[in-house]
């Protein structure tokens, strides 16, 4: 037995012995959450089409997530609560910093995935990427998740490219409180509070909280590659995560038919981002500000209106590179090579974002025909930063219906126009046909186009670093003549469920992209500048439509609904790209192949665990180019990306002593103290890798 | 009796003269600025696999190219890059520094060049029969992240990692390693790596570092040779500054191919070489590709390992001035073999028929290297005079004689002089890496003792020395600031180089001894007013205070310790900069710089920090030129002397610019060095000069200053000739040029 495996084997012993105790000791009953296959096959969901839908008959495949799946899983944050669905992949960048993608194409900076809550666009135009951990809300807020696997743009237009991450948050149910506390190591101190206040046609929520994580460095230096490890600090840094955030959420019932609701909040604090290889991590003080408001008036029965306004502000503040000077005083032989800027002064930008939307949902009984109809309009306001001045407008239109033709088979078809002031008119739409064979097996096939607009910082970007000991400069170019990404993608779900306890889905699909857009220095020596009286030579970097590819996967998840409060999954996704991760100057990551695997167990005592076992792949080597160079310049390769597998472990118990204490611990990468999540290397600008580390981390919540 | 030929470095043009079984002939002969010219330097040259083109990677008067000559079809072409090295892949893929700052290369199959690693300072190229690429990395430029090293360049993805280390080389062969500036690889992943003051270190994949075929001679204090290896596994070594080519076999046997003055390197030891086991191609700034090819063998290494009669070569060695036959006078031949003389002065040897490279050396003289060609079947004899050190002619109302010398006062590899406000002189001796205090009769101006004041921390690799009013020392931290030593008549100081940091150097009591960061700092000067100036030459890499780099330019550091450019060499009426890589720099009178360079130019510098060339380094529209890294320096009347060779490289003088700056006026010929400082002492009445292993003075005898001496010559003066012939340069180091 191999020294591992042996440690394994011990802590699952430990493991086992910790729940035998807990059984025999606890008497007491606690009220479990518990979740069941019928549960699950007469959800609602909302992100398909805008409006209702069971999940069974949804046109597109989304997965949910639910609020006691949240609380079982023992995630500490939304990217790794995604990730044990098998279409999302995630690349763990730090403790403030993760990145989310959807059926591969994960990438620093997401700009391919559109995050919304409770239906409005969390999409920072600026720089098109999601900032997991400075949004407005924790996991304690969630009612749950819907993530819709593929493109969606029929529905939300510009960016529902990869898929859609909607998150639902929770209404105010009754009066009450909760307060959640936790600790970890690397001195993770995290502490939140959410109370409800409730009357009969009026509720009010105030949530807030603080998160600090200080020194999780995560630097991986390979013996003989002492190149450039850009990822990890310049300098080191004692704080790697502050963030601060409050939401208040009012809703009033004017009466039964309409309904009034408002939310502000704001978060604040700074993160460590890593924007792409090539650049260190650095600070990010970011302050997101929003309001929203919304009216939803029901006409008639089936009939609905809605009308959405949502304000919001995001602030940057950032160095983005060392100062020349400080590089140059830099003894580490790692950090002597860094891009810097001569001139030491932050990136200071704002980005004000305002939106209206008007939807209209109606339901025709006679002919079984529901449809979601609507108009939105969206400004962006952009000023200062890494961007020059900016502005953009887009107004849209989209329009989707299902028609029932009888109870086993629904057609759905959606179409969305976006007339954008930058890249003109694009439009994304979706065709479905649900055939729900039998009361055990369900069957869709879908078709969607989406697009992507290039982010602002893609269009407008200018910026001059340095890299002084190789007498190098490097202009960084946005290109405002860049065209939409687009994507098609066809699926075919396939459902089977065995009784009242165990599901399986099964789904292909087939994605072709187009115009991707990669930021590539061509490598073309007639591109660079050789400048003899000044000692320097300078190359270009622009963001350009570079390439088409197409991808091709296959996930099959598997449920196992047990018992009460006993439940376990498991899922496989194996995708096989063509073209797509050599793209220059971006640095897409498409594992091969992935699994998850978790079990949860709730005792009727209170006692609950969970594990939860992933394993990622690499990349497939065949998608980069070796032994050559391309022309379009130098491709990225990961010789050192490794595959990596994890184990996690919750325990959990609700206390005798106060009715809604609970404690927990938690217990990410189980059995290594190091592994390697992310690397990857270029000629240019050489290496990137993130090692993660064990963490623990306990706490209690207290509803009261 | 049988032909006897004994050539030595003369000043004479000789014919080239190639070893047995081979032939020698010009090929092409276009000069730059002639499209298709051939420029100067010539720094890289390969065959291109599939055509057979001769590439050539050469510094042109336009700033440089890539120049590829058909000899097939007589036609010749350019790409338009600055390079210092280059190679082809079997393939046909070309690989090859641009400018100095990256590794490029040329996809011929869509025609494209393209940036392949940010390599800096790419010194070399070569690619194995297996398709292995390897890169010289210098330490000239950029830093780069592995300085003076070789890289195994990964041709798929650019990724490099040092398959050589200097640092090694150093200990493991026990000689100081600074530039590395040329190499070559062979298919059995042998690595051969020159060194720019001709040091030749080799290593097998499993063996150690050795040392092999030490080059002496210079230009411009550098030896920067070619080399080469052919598919037969034979090292082309070509000592560009001597106009000779070695061959070292695998087994380690060294021949002398060819010589002559014809392929010696005028202005640059720079040149490139390159064999395809049948041929020799070979050119330098002479600007004449040669072929060698053998003239029955069916390959070189046929050709020079082919049996051959021998014959006896006697050598008697005398002294030159008092005639004296000097026993234990070393008579060593290339690769090692040695043998001293007896008590007449005598030693004999059997050669066979060929070419030889002889040092001949005794400590206190200089040493004395010949090419000779022993040819038929009877014996040979030499009788050759040694020169303790004196030059070969110096000015009528003149003389010469030794200051300071290697055995009673450890001058060794003197490249600077500098004289404090006492009159007491500090030289640098770069061969010991120390600085010299030598106390001079206040009266006499004898000197009375000479002692060691300092030591260690990179000054092996610094060549200058200055002193203020204060008595402080400067010297240069090697290739990373300048040291500040205040004068301790008593204490030495004994320096050590921070481990973590090269510019930062501490004394035996653990005091940071470091003034300045400014890299590559060739010269220092202390003005009266209490400023310092430094020379930061091409290597003027960026530092904190200076993020773009000090490269060419003359930092003015103020009393404050504020440092900020004085100047870059602009003309005050604007024009192109006339620092090229500026070195050594002294003060006028009325205390302007003077600055030499690289290029030999000698420029002065008003204290508005514009510049104005005193005298051309090639001698366009001027009488001579002064060859490269010259010293220019003022008496204390403002005449202006400057040192270098002559203009074909074949003396190095000690001249004075006349009056109206359109004359040269030469005070000494034959110095050993033709680079290094010198100061006036005596009002303008003697010149203490930095010699290599000699302080030289030379003297006026009237009374009058040098100056008036050789603007108002006594009545039938003429040059004093002390020898016959010329002596090659003992083997010494220059670094940071």
């Amino acid at each position: 037995m191999s020294r591992k495996m042996y440690r394994m084997s011990r802590l699952l012993y430990a493991y086992f012995l910790a729940i035998c105790l807990v059984c025999v000791a606890q008497t007491q009953t606690n009220e479990v959450t518990d979740l069941s296959l019928d549960d699950l096959l007469s959800l609602e969901v909302v992100s398909a089409t805008r409006a209702s839908v069971t999940l069974r008959e949804s046109p597109v495949p989304v997965s949910v997530l639910t609020a006691a799946e949240i609380a079982q899983s023992g995630a500490q944050d939304i990217p790794e609560l995604l990730s044990s669905l098998a279409a999302v992949d995630i690349l763990a960048l730090g403790a403030s910093q993760t990145e989310v993608s959807i059926r591969g194409k994960g990438v620093t900076f997401n700009r391919r995935l559109l995050v919304l809550i409770d239906g409005h666009s969390e999409y920072i135009d600026v720089f098109g990427v999601t900032l997991w951990h400075a949004l407005p809300v924790t996991l304690d807020d969630i009612e749950r998740i819907e993530v819709i696997r593929g493109p969606a743009s029929s529905v939300y237009g510009a960016n529902a490219f990869a898929g859609v991450v909607n998150i639902i948050t929770k209404k105010a149910k009754a009066p009450g409180a909760e307060v959640r506390l936790s600790s970890g190591n690397n001195t993770q101190l995290a502490g939140h509070l959410r109370a409800h206040w409730l009357n009969d046609n009026m509720s009010l929520i105030v949530s807030g909280g603080a998160e600090n994580v200080d020194s999780l460095e995560t630097r991986v230096e390979y013996p003989g590659f002492n190149r450039i490890p850009t990822s990890y600090n310049f300098v080191d840094d004692e704080q790697s995560k502050e963030v601060n955030r409050i939401t208040v959420s009012l809703e009033v019932h004017k009466t039964n038919a309409l309904t009034f609701s408002a939310q502000t909040g704001v978060t604040d604090g700074t993160l460590e981002l890593f924007p792409q290889p090539g650049l260190p991590r650095e600070d990010w003080d970011i302050t997101r500000r929003f309001l929203k408001a919304g009216l939803d008036f029901s006409m008639r029965p089936g009939h609905e209106l809605s009308v959405q306004f949502h304000l919001s502000q995001f602030k940057y503040r950032t160095p983005l590179v060392p100062s020349t000077a400080d590089v140059l005083s830099a003894v580490d032989p790692g950090n002597r090579f860094y891009p810097s800027l001569d001139d030491a002064v932050p990136f200071e930008g704002n980005s004000d974002i305002g939106s209206l939307t008007l939807v209209w949902t109606g339901l025709n009984q006679s002919t079984s025909v529901n449809w979601v109809a609507g108009l939105e309009y969206r400004k962006i306001d952009n000023k200062g930063g890494l961007v020059l001045d900016s502005d953009k407008e887009i107004t849209s239109i989209f329009a989707n219906s299902t028609w029932k033709a009888n109870q086993a088979l629904s057609l759905s078809a959606g179409l969305r126009v976006d007339d954008d002031s930058i890249t003109q008119q694009d439009f994304g739409y979706n065709a479905s046909l649900i055939w729900l064979a039998n009361p055990d097996t369900d069957l869709r096939m879908t078709a969607r186009r989406a697009f992507r607009a290039p982010s602002l910082f893609e269009l407008f970007s200018e910026i001059d670093l340095n890299v002084p000991r190789q007498n190098h400069r490097v202009r960084f170019r946005g290109n405002p003549s860049l065209e939409n990404e687009t994507i098609n993608t066809v699926d075919l779900t396939f459902v089977r469920r065995f009784g009242a306890r165990s599901q399986i889905e099964a789904e292909y699909y087939y994605e072709t992209y187009s115009e991707l857009i990669g930021n590539p220095d061509s490598g073309r020596l007639t591109d660079i500048e050789f400048d003899p009286t000044n000692n320097l030579f300078t190359t270009t970097t622009s963001f350009e439509n570079l390439s088409n590819a197409y991808s091709r996967g296959l996930q099959i998840s598997w449920r196992f609904f047990v018992g009460a409060g006993h439940q376990i999954h498991a899922n496989v996704h194996g995708m096989s790209p063509s073209g797509l991760n050599d793209l220059s100057g971006e640095t897409f990551f498409t594992p091969r192949f992935k699994s998850n695997a978790g079990w949860t167990w709730q005792h009727i005592s209170g006692f609950q665990s969970h594990l939860e076992f992933h394993y990622t792949d690499r990349t497939d080597p065949n998608e980069f180019t070796s032994g050559d160079i391309a022309s379009e310049g130098p491709n990225f390769t990961r010789d050192n990306q490794q595959d990596y597998t994890t184990f996690s472990l919750r325990l959990a118990k609700s206390l005798d002593i106060k009715q809604g204490l609970d404690v927990f611990v938690h217990v990410r990468n189980l059995f290594d103290e190091r592994y390697v999540a992310y690397y990857e290397f270029d000629s240019v600008l050489s290496a990137a890798g993130e090692e993660q580390g064990r963490e623990i981390v306990g706490g209690l919540i207290w509803r009261f | 009796m049988a032909l006897l030929m004994a050539y030595l470095y003369l000043a004479l043009e000789q014919p080239i003269q190639v070893g047995p079984g081979l032939e020698i002939q010009a090929i092409y002969q276009v000069a730059d600025p002639l499209p298709g010219g051939l420029g100067q330097p010539p720094w890289d040259m390969d065959i291109d696999p599939l055509t057979g083109r001769v590439y050539i990677a050469q510094t042109t008067q336009q700033g440089g190219n890539i120049l590829w000559i058909d000899l097939n079809q007589g036609t010749a072409g350019t790409l338009p890059f600055f390079s210092q090295g280059l190679g082809f892949a079997p393939d046909g893929t070309l690989y090859f520094g641009v400018s100095n700052f990256i590794l490029g290369t040329w996809q011929r199959d869509s025609g494209i060049y393209l940036k392949f690693a940010i390599i800096p300072s790419v010194r070399g190229v070569d690619v194995t029969s297996g398709g292995d690429l390897f890169v010289a990395e210098s330490s000239f430029g950029p830093q780069g992240l592995y300085p003076d090293t070789i890289l195994s360049v990964d041709r798929g993805d650019g990724f490099f990692e040092p398959v050589w280390s200097t640092d090694e080389a150093e200990q493991q062969t026990g000689i100081p390693l600074n530039v590395l500036t040329s190499f070559a690889i062979g298919d059995d992943q042998t690595i051969y790596a020159g060194y720019h003051t001709g040091e030749l270190v080799i290593k097998s994949p499993s063996g150690p570092y050795q040392l092999v075929n030490l080059r002496g001679a210079t230009i411009g204090g550098l030896n920067e040779f070619p080399v080469e290896v052919d598919q037969n596994g034979v090292l082309y070594q070509y000592d560009v500054s001597t106009g000779q080519i070695f061959a070292i076999t695998k087994s380690g046997e060294i021949s002398l191919l060819a010589f002559g003055d014809a392929i010696r390197g005028h202005r640059f030891s720079n040149g490139a070489i390159v064999s395809d086991g049948f041929h020799i191609y070979l050119v330098a700034d002479y600007q004449v590709l040669y072929q060698i090819k053998p003239t029955q063998s069916a390959s070189i290494l046929a050709a020079i390992t082919e049996p051959r009669p021998s014959v006896p070569v006697q050598f008697i060695i005398q002294d030159q001035f008092t005639k004296e036959l000097l026993a234990d006078v070393r008579i060593k031949r290339q690769g090692g073999l040695e043998q001293l003389t007896d008590d007449s002065g005598s030693s004999t040897l059997d050669l066979a028929e060929g070419l030889y490279e002889f040092l001949i050396s005794k400590p206190g003289y200089r040493t004395l290297a010949i090419n000779i060609v022993v040819e038929g079947d009877e014996g040979i004899q030499f009788r050759l005079e040694l020169n303790p050190g004196l030059p070969d002619i110096v000015a009528p109302g003149l003389v010469a004689d030794i200051l300071a010398n290697n055995t009673q006062d450890g001058i060794n590899g003197s490249s600077d002089v500098a004289i404090d406000l006492n009159g007491n002189v500090y030289s640098m001796n770069f061969k010991n890496g120390a600085i010299s205090h030598h106390r001079l009769n206040q009266d006499t101006r004898e000197l009375e003792q000479s002692r060691i004041v300092a030591t260690g921390g990179g000054l092996a690799n610094s060549f200058i020395v200055s002193v203020d009013a204060q008595f402080n020392l400067y010297a240069s931290i090697g290739n990373d600031g300048v040291m500040v030593l205040p004068f301790d008549p008593q204490a030495t100081y004994q320096l050590l180089n921070d481990p973590q940091d090269a510019a930062i150097v501490r004394d035996q009591l653990g005091i940071n001894r470091s003034l300045s960061l400014i890299r590559d700092v060739d010269g220092i000067a202390a003005s009266p007013s209490g400023d310092l100036f430094f020379s930061s030459g091409a290597g003027g890499a960026p530092t904190a205070n200076f993020p773009n780099g000090t490269f060419n330019s003359v930092v003015q550091r103020h009393m404050d310790g504020n440092e900020s450019i004085f100047s870059r060499g602009i003309p005050s009426g604007g024009g192109d900069p006339l620092f090229s890589n500026n070195d050594i720099t002294k003060l006028d009178n009325q205390n302007r710089l003077l600055v030499g360079t690289r290029t030999g130019d000698v420029v002065r510098v008003n204290h508005d920090g514009s510049a104005e060339l005193i005298w051309p380094g090639d001698g366009k529209d001027k009488p001579d030129g002064l060859g490269a890294f010259s010293c220019i320096n003022s008496d204390g009347s403002g005449h202006l002397f400057v040192r270098g060779d002559n203009g074909d490289g074949t003396s190095s003088m000690l001249r004075m610019i006349s009056p109206d700056g359109e004359q040269l006026f030469t005070v000494c010929a034959g110095l050993t060095q033709c680079f290094g400082g010198f100061e006036f002492d005596e009002d303008g009445r003697s010149v203490i000069i930095g010699d290599d292993n000699n302080l030289v003075r030379i003297r006026s005898l009237d009374g009058r200053s040098i100056a008036e001496n050789l603007l108002f010559p006594a009545p039938r003066a003429e040059m004093q000739k002390i020898q016959e012939f010329r002596v090659i340069r003992d083997s010494h180091h220059h670094n940071g040029r």
